[in-house]
C-alpha cells in the first residue's frame, strides 16, 4: 500500500527559519527609534522671500502624530504671528507635512518652530529655523 | 522526432493531475474546536465550507467513557450549517465527530475534535483533524477506474485503432482479422462492463454504510441505499455508469443495437430533465422524480418491445447506429466526472475533467485492448502487429498530448501552489501519481521508438516474432504501471483537494477581531493567527453602515508588547467594499497589539487597538520587578477616586460589545453598551434599562464593587514586564500577565509616575478585550436614575 510518511522539518530547517522570520520582522521595521527629519519648507530654512507668505509648510520624512505635533511662527518679538492652529495637515495622507496660516504680516525675520512628534513610536524631535521677509 | 516525445514526457510530468475540488469541511465551529469552556454549550454548531446532504451527514458528541450525550442533528435550510444538540453536559472532556456528503461533487469526509467543559485545560492541540481517506472506498474507487477504463478503451479501440489500420489488406482477410479482434475485445468489454456494475453497486452500499454506520440489514431495509442512488450526486453517478455499462454490455445483433440506441437517447432525455429541475439532488423527493421514473418507464417498455418486433419483419433495413457505442462510453464518463471534484467547480473543470478521463481511457485502455488483440495465432499477429501498434501510436500520443494539458489546468485548479505538494496529503499523493507517470512514459517511449521501427521493419525484419514479443512483454508492464497510477488516483479522489484543505485549516484558524471608534467599525480577519506569515484583512463601515470613500487609506500597526520590536506601519490594500488586505505580515510568538486606523482627509484618524497573542502561553518567567510595578498599580488604582471606563469585547468571529462605564469608588457605577443596555449601581441596588424604557430596580445581595477593570490587576500569575511605551502624559511600562488559572492572558499598560492603569488588552476563549480607562479623580457622579 502506499504510505506516505511527512518529514519532519530538521534542526537546521528550523534555524534557518526563525533567521528567515527574524530578518523578515526586522526587514519590516525600517528603523526601531526612527525619528521625524525635516526634508524642506516653505518658505526655505534661511531664506529670504519678496512677498509676505500666507502659509508655513514644513515636510517630514516620517508619519507624525497630529494630536501632539505643533508648528508656531514668531516674529522678532517673539509674538505669535499664526493662527495658534499650526500642525499637522489633515489633508496630507501620508501625515508627513505640519502647516501653520498666518496672519498678514510685514517685512522682517520670522522664526518656526516645530515639533515632530513620530505617529508610531512617540519620538519627540524638534526644531527652528528662520526666514526673512524683505521690506 | 525525439523532440516531440521529450516535450511530451515533459507535458505529462508536469500534468497527471486528477480532477478534483469541492470537499465538504468544517470551516468553523462553536465551540471551537480544541477550546475549553467555563459553561455546558446548549449546541453544537457545525458550518461546512459548502452545503451537505441532510440525510447523509451528521455528527454526534461524546463523554469521556463514550457515550453519546448528543440529539439528532438538523441540517439548516442551505445545507451548510449544522446544529447537534446536547444534553446536560458535565465538566468534562468532549469528542466531536462529524461525517459530511456534499451536495456539490458528492464526495464524503469525517473528521473529529474535542472541547473541554469546566477543566479549565484545553484537550491537546493534535487531537481531532480530518478524517483519512477510507480504505474501503479507495479500493471499490479502483476497481472501478480500472474497469472503466478498459471499458471504454474497448469500445473506442476497434473503431480508433483496429478497424482503420486494417484497411488497404484483402477485404476478406480484414473482415477475418477484424472479427477474430472483435470477439477477444468482446471479452474485455463483458467483464469489465460487469465490473463497472459491481463497482459502482459496491460503491453505493460502502458510502452508505460508511455514513450511517449501520448493518448491512439495516442500511438495506431502512432504504438508505435508494435515498443514496436516488438522492444525491455520487448515486446518480453510480446510476450512470450502471445503466451505460449495461447498454454496452448489449450484443451487436439487430435488436442489441435497437435496444442500445433507444436506452442511450432515453438517458440523454432523462438527464436533461434532470438538469431542468435543478440536478439530482433537487429532484430526489419531489413529486417530478416520481412523474420522471414513470416516462421513463413506459419509454423503457416501448423501447423494448420495438427491439423485438422490429428485427422480426422481413428484408428491414436496420441502421448501425455505429455512433452509439462511443457516445455511450463518453456518457460512462461523464458518471465518473459526476462524482469528482472538477464537478463542484465550473463547467470547464467539468469538461476537463471528462477530456482527462477519456484521454487516459484511449491510452491506457487501448494499450490493454492493443496487447488483447495481439494475443492471436503467430501468423496473424505478423500481421497485425505491424499495423496496430504504429496507429495505436499515434492516438496514443494525441491522448498523451490531452492528459497532459488537462492534467497542468486540474493541477493549477487544485493544488494553489508549490509548497501545497508537501504540505497536504492530496499534494502529497498528486506527487507520487507525477512520479508514477514517469516510468510509464518512459516505457511508452522505449516501445514507440526503439521496438516500433523494428515492427515496421516488416517483411525485412528476420524474425518479426521476437520485437512482438518484446512489445507484448513492455506493453503489460506499461499496463501494471497505469493501474498502480489509478491506485493512487483513486487515493486522490477520496482526499480533499489542496485547494480546499489549505483554505479551511487556515479558516479553522482565522480570527475575526472587531472594534470601534466613534461611528467606525472594523473587523480585522488574522489568518492563521499563528506565529509566522500573517495575512490581515480589515473590513471597515462608517456610521451609515456605508464603506468608506475611495481615497480612505486604512493602515494596520503592529507593536511586539513583550519586547522592543516594532511598530511597523502597513498600509492596507483596498479590495473594494470596505475592504483592505495586508499579505504575508510576518509576526514571532508573543505579545502584540494591532492598530488599525482610517485615515480620511481633513479629519483625525478613526483609530482601534486589538490584542492578538501568538503562539503557546506561559513563555514568560515571573518577573519580580513587573510584580511590584502590578501590585503598586492595583493600589494606586484602590487609591482613585472616580475614572471612566471603555470596554470593547469582541467573540473573535465578528461580535462586538462596547460597555463605557463611570465608576465611584466604592460602590458606584453607571454603564451603557452598545447593545442599548443601561445599568446604575448604587450600592447593593441596581437599576436597569433597555434603550429609553422604564428603569427597573433590583436588590442584590451584597454592594457591587466599583473596580472595573482593577479587579483584573489583583490575582495574577506569571508576570512578566513587556516595553516602554508612551501613554498620554506619561510614560507607561507594558506588564504582562495571566489569570491564576491560565485561561485569560492580559497586557497592560502602567503608567511609570502615577502607576495607573491606562489600557488593557485582554485574551480568553472567545473573548478579546480591549479596554482603556481615563478621567481620573474627575468630578463623575453617580446617582440614582430618577
Amino acid at each position: 500500500m502506499l504510505r506516505h510518511t511527512p518529514r519532519a522539518p530538521g534542526s537546521m530547517g528550523m534555524l534557518l527559519l526563525a533567521v528567515g522570520l527574524m530578518a523578515a520582522v526586522l526587514g519590516s521595521v525600517p528603523d526601531a527609534a526612527a525619528h521625524a527629519k525635516l526634508v524642506r519648507a516653505e518658505p526655505a530654512p534661511g531664506s529670504t522671500v519678496k512677498t509676505p507668505p500666507r502659509v508655513v509648510r514644513v515636510v517630514f520624512d516620517d508619519e507624525l502624530d497630529p494630536k501632539t505635533s505643533t508648528l508656531a511662527v514668531t516674529d522678532q518679538r517673539g509674538r505669535r504671528v499664526d493662527d495658534g492652529k499650526g500642525g499637522v495637515d489633515l489633508d496630507d495622507l501620508d501625515r508627513k507635512t505640519m502647516l501653520a496660516r498666518l496672519r498678514p504680516i510685514g517685512s522682517g525675520a520670522y522664526t518656526v518652530r516645530w515639533k515632530a512628534v513620530s505617529a508610531d513610536d512617540q519620538y519627540v524631535a524638534q526644531g527652528t529655523f528662520r526666514f526673512t521677509v524683505a521690506p | 522526432m525525439s523532440a516531440r516525445a521529450l516535450a511530451c514526457a515533459l507535458g505529462l510530468w508536469l500534468a497527471a493531475a486528477v480532477p478534483a475540488a469541492a470537499h465538504s469541511l468544517v470551516e468553523r465551529s462553536v465551540p471551537a474546536a480544541n477550546s475549553a469552556l467555563d459553561r455546558a454549550p446548549r449546541q453544537v454548531e457545525l458550518r461546512f465550507n459548502e452545503s451537505v446532504d441532510a440525510s447523509f451527514s451528521t455528527a454526534t458528541v461524546t463523554d469521556p467513557a463514550g457515550a453519546r450525550v448528543s440529539g439528532p442533528p438538523a441540517v439548516s435550510a442551505d445545507g451548510r450549517t449544522m446544529i447537534v444538540p446536547l444534553e446536560d453536559l458535565p465538566h468534562g472532556f468532549y469528542t466531536v465527530r462529524w461525517r459530511a456528503l456534499s451536495t456539490t461533487d458528492g464526495h464524503t469526509t469525517s473528521g473529529v475534535f474535542a472541547f473541554t467543559v469546566g477543566l479549565g485545560a484545553r484537550p491537546p492541540e493534535q487531537f481531532g483533524g480530518l478524517a483519512g481517506p477510507d480504505l474501503l472506498l479507495a479500493v471499490v474507487r479502483w476497481a472501478g477506474f480500472v474497469a472503466v477504463t478498459l471499458l471504454v478503451g474497448a469500445v473506442l479501440f476497434p473503431w480508433l485503432v483496429l478497424e482503420p489500420s486494417l484497411r488497404g489488406l484483402d477485404p476478406i482477410e480484414a473482415l477475418r482479422l477484424d472479427l477474430d479482434a472483435a470477439a477477444r475485445l468482446r471479452v474485455v468489454v463483458v467483464i469489465s462492463a460487469a465490473a463497472v456494475v459491481i463497482a459502482a453497486a459496491a460503491e453505493i452500499l460502502v458510502r452508505v454504510l460508511a455514513l450511517t454506520e449501520a448493518s448491512l440489514r439495516d442500511v438495506v431495509a431502512g432504504g438508505h441505499l435508494w435515498v443514496m442512488a436516488a438522492g444525491t450526486n455520487p448515486g446518480w453517478a453510480a446510476v450512470i455508469r450502471v445503466a451505460m455499462a449495461a447498454l454496452l454490455l448489449l450484443p451487436s445483433a439487430p435488436w442489441g443495437r435497437l435496444l442500445r440506441a433507444a436506452g442511450l437517447s432515453w438517458f440523454v432525455l432523462l438527464v436533461g430533465i434532470v438538469m431542468l429541475f435543478g440536478g439530482p439532488a433537487a429532484l430526489a423527493g419531489s413529486d417530478h422524480l416520481a412523474l420522471v421514473v414513470l416516462v421513463g418507464a413506459v419509454y423503457g417498455i416501448v423501447s423494448l418491445m420495438l427491439a423485438i418486433i422490429l428485427p422480426q419483419i422481413p428484408d428491414i433495413r436496420l441502421p448501425e447506429l455505429a455512433a452509439v457505442r462511443p457516445m455511450a462510453a463518453g456518457l460512462l464518463l461523464l458518471g465518473v466526472t459526476l462524482n469528482s471534484h472538477a464537478w463542484g467547480s465550473g463547467p470547464l473543470a467539468a469538461a476537463t475533467d471528462w477530456l482527462h478521463l477519456l484521454a487516459a481511457a484511449v491510452w491506457i485502455g487501448g494499450l490493454a485492448c492493443l496487447l488483447v488483440s495481439l494475443v492471436a495465432p503467430r501468423e496473424d499477429r505478423a500481421i497485425l502487429a505491424p499495423r496496430l501498434v504504429p496507429r495505436f501510436s499515434g492516438v496514443a500520443a494525441a491522448g498523451l498530448a490531452v492528459m497532459a494539458a488537462t492534467g497542468v489546468y486540474a493541477a493549477w485548479l487544485h493544488v494553489p501552489h508549490l509548497d501545497a505538494f508537501t504540505a497536504t496529503s492530496y499534494g502529497r499523493y498528486l506527487g507520487v501519481k507525477l512520479l508514477l507517470v514517469v516510468p510509464l512514459v518512459a516505457l511508452g517511449a522505449v516501445n514507440r521508438f526503439l521496438i516500433r521501427p523494428r515492427l515496421a521493419g516488416g517483411p525485412t525484419a528476420p524474425d518479426p516474432a521476437s520485437p512482438v514479443g518484446r512489445f507484448l512483454g513492455l506493453g503489460g508492464a506499461e499496463a501494471a504501471v497505469a493501474a498502480g497510477i489509478l491506485v493512487v488516483v483513486a487515493l486522490l479522489t477520496a482526499t480533499p483537494p489542496a485547494r480546499v484543505s489549505l483554505a479551511t485549516s487556515t479558516a479553522a484558524q482565522a480570527l475575526r477581531l472587531a472594534g470601534l471608534d466613534g461611528d467606525v467599525r472594523v473587523a480585522l480577519d488574522v489568518e492563521p493567527a499563528r506565529p509566522g506569515p500573517n495575512r490581515f484583512e480589515v473590513t471597515v463601515t462608517t456610521g451609515d453602515g456605508a464603506p468608506p470613500d475611495e481615497d480612505a487609506r486604512v493602515l494596520v500597526r503592529v507593536t511586539k508588547l513583550d519586547e522592543e520590536l516594532g511598530p511597523a506601519t502597513h498600509i492596507a490594500a483596498g479590495t473594494g467594499a470596505g475592504r483592505y488586505a495586508v499579505e504575508g505580515v510576518v509576526l514571532p510568538e508573543g505579545w502584540w497589539e494591532v492598530e488599525v486606523l482610517l485615515r480620511r482627509r481633513g479629519v483625525l484618524d478613526a483609530s482601534t487597538r486589538l490584542p492578538l497573542r501568538l503562539g503557546p502561553a506561559g513563555a514568560a518567567p515571573e518577573d519580580a520587578t513587573a510584580r511590584g510595578l502590578l501590585e503598586a498599580s492595583a493600589a494606586a488604582m484602590a487609591a482613585a477616586a472616580t475614572w471612566r471606563e471603555e470596554d470593547q469585547i469582541s467573540d473573535g468571529s465578528g461580535g462586538l460589545v462596547v460597555t463605557s462605564l463611570e465608576l465611584v469608588r466604592p460602590d458606584r457605577i453607571r454603564a451603557r453598551t452598545s447593545t442599548g443596555v443601561e445599568v446604575v449601581f448604587v450600592g447593593a441596588t441596581r437599576y436597569l434599562r433597555e434603550g429609553t424604557g422604564p428603569w427597573h430596580r433590583a436588590e442584590m445581595s451584597r454592594p457591587i464593587a466599583a473596580d472595573g477593570a482593577l479587579q483584573y490587576l489583583r490575582a495574577a500569575a506569571r508576570v512578566a514586564r513587556g516595553r516602554r511605551v508612551p501613554c498620554g502624559a506619561e510614560a507607561c511600562r507594558v506588564i504582562m500577565w495571566e489569570s491564576p488559572d491560565g485561561e485569560a492572558a492580559f497586557a497592560g499598560w502602567i503608567g511609570e509616575a502615577t502607576r495607573r492603569l491606562h489600557r488593557l488588552l485582554m485574551v480568553a476563549p472567545q473573548h478579546y478585550m480591549t479596554g482603556r480607562l481615563f478621567d481620573f479623580d474627575t468630578a463623575i457622579q453617580v446617582e440614582p436614575p430618577e
